[in-house]
């Protein structure tokens, strides 16, 4: 007898449950935890590719809606291989004065496909109750 | 095969009256745009080897077909901004 089942003789014992819903219980946890079809890609570990970047801006009267597909932010990281060689240190030079340190030798393809993946989690709501309402999401 | 969008959607509205929305067939001009990018791949291919020496093929190279790759990536792109004084809106379908 499992743990669970231990656990829920106990309730029904001590009353916390009727003996119909002790019953339910432990017809559940013998029950096959199959996946349903809608779940199957996240119980196999296959993130969703996020197919928009979205920002919305809502400052009463003032609304922005962008819709900017992942696509493009992704042709546009492509873009980093036009640079040449010879001007990558220039770029990286001034672009650390910025504070940004980026080596474009180390940017991969894997990790455009893995920095565009990261961003089916990214949700930013920023709402400051009276001004504006901003929220940035993939979807 | 990534193609160009097929609709592009401008509009302006101003305060107080309504705007106007324009829908530009794009579609229409693909056959014109495959043959310029098809012209400007093909002085590429040999620029491309003429600035070899000086490290220049690849990005010679690259660039027409990373800037047809970014124009068909632009499908789907939205920006609507509507305001007190007016708002703008483009779309690429």
């Amino acid at each position: 007898m499992t743990e669970e089942a231990k656990q829920v003789l106990q309730m029904v014992a001590n009353g916390t449950v009727t003996v119909e819903e002790g019953e339910r219980l432990l017809e559940a946890l013998k029950a096959p935890t199959t996946p349903k079809a809608d779940d199957e890609p996240q119980e196999k570990g296959t993130v969703r590719m996020p197919k928009y970047l979205r920002v919305v801006v809502d400052e009463g009267k003032q609304k922005v809606n962008v819709r900017v597909p992942v696509q493009l932010i992704r042709a546009g990281m492509k873009f980093t291989a036009l640079i040449p060689d010879n001007a990558k240190g220039d770029v990286e030079k001034h672009l650390s004065e910025k504070g940004i340190n980026l080596d474009f030798n180390k940017l991969k393809p894997e990790d455009v496909d893995e920095f565009i993946q990261s961003l089916s989690e990214l949700q930013v709501d920023v709402d400051d109750g009276e001004k504006a309402t901003v929220r940035v999401f993939c979807e | 095969m990534m193609l160009p969008p097929a609709l592009i959607g401008i509009g302006f509205s101003k305060r107080g009256r309504n705007g106007f929305r324009l829908w530009f067939p794009f579609v229409l001009l693909w056959p014109l745009l495959f043959v310029v990018f098809v012209v400007a791949f093909a002085i590429a291919i040999p620029l491309s080897i003429v600035v070899a020496p000086w490290g220049y093929a690849r990005p010679v190279f690259l660039f027409v077909p990373y800037v047809w790759r970014a124009l068909s990536a632009t499908r789907g792109l939205e920006v609507d901004v509507a305001g007190e004084d007016g708002g703008f809106f483009v779309s690429f379908i």
